[in-house]
């Protein structure tokens, strides 16, 4: 019997005849009741046991990144290679299961070309991207961009994300390796490079993710995240530095653009006394943060944002938000205890 | 009787409006969750006259409750309202709590009052190039550390750390405090143990119990007791030698951070 069920049903012998709902509406000073998280618009409920599977069966070790396909499922990529990635339906049940072959799989991004959804898998230990169809079967592989002359062997090359234009050309992040930003055709070969290690503006420290900005149709963009440096970055899609948009305390993960808004699960919070310190951050369209679930609420003073931190200790270290169809949200956690992802359903 | 009957349904209504309503939800509850613990900063750590305190956590609703002895706060304890001054030595415990969510953990500061200072002293030994502190004297200059072990207050060692100091006129010391951080994750552990020379006669060891698995980074101290007029006193201070086998790094050397060194009279 699960906690919630037992506690339910002991409460009702207690209460006896006087539990018939009238009564309990009208006298009722319950001192329990559903709590929000976030700010502002975006405010949630929290649902710890959304997606929950037999870990004997159905095992994950970091849950890194999550998807909506084009069916409405949510697809999880884990590097438990048992089942690399789980698909779920929205309500949190198990629908299939595939992939063995991916020890470092990181980044997770669907492709939709001509109605067909497709995959790319980062893989970090093996150094490669895989674009793969949404069944795993493998369409092709990308290899460490020693062509660069940027690496001089594959290992250096530590992929943890790409994102795909509308022509199909595909951005790769390489968050824990040079900290290049490499630029492919939708064959998988070679355009560009730009980016490396280091604090200016068009350089990183552990780029970890990476999104296609098309919000301004006009203006279509990059957003890269320099986590350790609490900064988003913009580029032109041919590599050029556009702006910094800080966000002091928050180690962002990946850029989750949903309709107007950018979601962000936050790794940590840069000064807290415990590692596992982490929550979410919501930006509007103007790229100003308007909620942080599980942080303090987002204050500007002269348009500088202030210090975000860990206000509640929820999340452990979330590594991925997908928003669904439905305006809620999962969140996948790296390093926290082999848990499931945790559902927040928009309020 | 019909009253009496009226009477009994009323007071179980009452006694019924007392209790907590059954559960019947997928989502976290109020009091499910903690509370992440109040950041509590102070001017200085060092008191030389007062040292103004300030706890916060940016939380709507939330309550900070302190004490000035270091024990656990509850919400019988003094409020948390604006920064307070205080003058005193000693540790000053505070704990956030909340109508939804469950009380923090307690935020511990501990304050050390001014020492005497050594006319002169002398390294034996050098910190690691990579963690030089601010120079030599940084153990003395009054300065605390933050838990971030690249504060440049720290001085960091892999091995023996050993200095000599000297005192003018004789003064008496009452006992000595070597300030360092626990960080495990980081490699950092607490010295092994510390030797002291006083007077070039009288040997004092301190041995520091074991670190356990899991402690979550703090700042600490060892506490010499001295008891005597010191005109110099030879300093040596262990790093672990061997990190514990629950550790990834085990058998290997720790790191040993020192911040501040203080002579209480």
């Amino acid at each position: 019997m699960s906690r919630r069920k037992f506690l339910k049903q002991s409460s009702y012998l207690t209460m006896g005849f006087l539990t018939y709902p009238a009564f309990a509406k009208a006298f009722s000073v319950s001192s329990s009741k559903d709590v929000i998280i976030g700010h502002n618009s975006h405010q949630y409920k929290v649902n710890l046991n959304w997606g929950n599977l037999n870990a004997s069966q159905t095992p994950v070790n970091d849950c890194h990144e999550m998807v909506q396909d084009s069916k409405g499922r949510i697809v999880l990529l884990t590097n438990h290679t048992k089942n690399n990635v789980i698909i779920y339906d929205k309500s949190g049940k198990l629908i299939e299961t595939w992939g063995t072959e991916y020890p470092g799989a990181h980044g997770l991004t669907l492709v939709k070309e001509n109605g067909t959804d497709f995959l790319l898998i980062t893989d970090y230990e093996r150094h490669q991207i895989i674009k793969t169809t949404i069944d795993g079967k493998v369409v092709f592989k990308i290899d460490a961009p020693l062509e660069t002359g940027k690496y001089t062997k594959k290992e250096d090359f530590k992929p943890t994300e790409t994102t795909v234009t509308e022509n199909g050309d595909i951005y790769v992040a390489d968050g824990y390796g040079k900290q290049y930003i490499t630029h492919y055709n939708h064959k998988g070969e070679l355009l560009n490079i730009f980016g490396g290690h280091g604090t200016n503006d068009g350089q990183f420290l552990n780029a970890h993710g990476i999104c296609y900005d098309h919000r301004d149709l006009d203006n279509p963009s990059l957003l890269i995240t320099a986590r350790e440096l609490n900064q988003l970055k913009r580029f032109s899609l041919k590599g050029d530095f556009i702006e910094t948009i800080r966000v002091p305390g928050a180690l962002i993960c990946r850029p989750v653009i949903h309709k107007k808004d950018i979601y962000f699960a936050v790794l940590r919070s840069k000064n807290a006394v415990h590692d596992d310190s982490g929550f979410i951050l919501i930006m509007n369209e103007k790229n100003e943060v308007v909620s942080c679930p599980g942080a303090t609420a987002p204050l500007y003073r002269n348009n500088e944002l202030g210090e975000l931190y860990q206000t509640i200790r929820l999340f452990q270290h979330p590594h991925d938000v997908c928003i669904d169809d439905d305006e809620n949200m999962y969140v996948a956690q790296w390093n926290s205890g082999q848990t499931y992802p945790i559902k927040l359903t928009r309020v | 009787m019909r009253l009496g009957i009226l009477i009994i349904l009323f007071i179980s209504i009452l006694s019924c409006a007392k209790k907590t309503e059954p559960v019947d939800s997928i989502f976290v509850q109020q009091q499910e969750i903690s509370i992440a613990q109040p950041r509590v900063t102070a001017t200085s750590t060092i008191i030389d006259s007062t040292v103004k305190i300030t706890a916060a956590l940016a939380l709507e609703d939330v309550a900070i409750y302190y004490t000035t002895d270091g024990a656990v706060p509850t919400e019988n304890n003094t409020k948390y309202t604006v920064p307070i001054t205080v003058q005193k030595e000693g540790k000053y415990a505070f704990k956030a709590f909340h109508p939804d969510w469950k009380p923090s953990e307690t935020t511990t500061l501990k304050l050390y009052k001014k020492g005497i200072t050594p006319r002169k002293m002398d390294w034996q030994t050098t910190a690691h190039t990579t963690y030089p502190g601010v120079g030599p004297m940084t153990v003395l200059n009054q300065k605390k550390a933050s838990l971030n072990f690249k504060d440049q207050q720290w001085m960091g060692y892999d091995s023996l750390a050993f200095a000599k100091a000297y005192f003018d006129k004789k003064p008496f010391i009452k006992s000595m405090t070597i300030g360092y951080l626990i960080d495990t994750k980081s490699w950092i552990f607490p010295p092994e143990k510390v030797v002291v020379l006083l007077n070039e006669k009288d040997t004092l060891q301190i041995d520091i119990p074991k670190t356990t698995e899991g402690e979550t980074p703090r700042l600490d101290d060892v506490y010499i007791p001295i008891n005597k007029e010191i005109e110099r006193v030879s300093i040596r201070v262990y790093n672990t030698s061997k990190l514990p086998e629950w550790h990834p790094g085990k058998g290997l050397k720790a790191w040993l951070f020192m911040d501040e060194w203080i002579f209480n009279e």
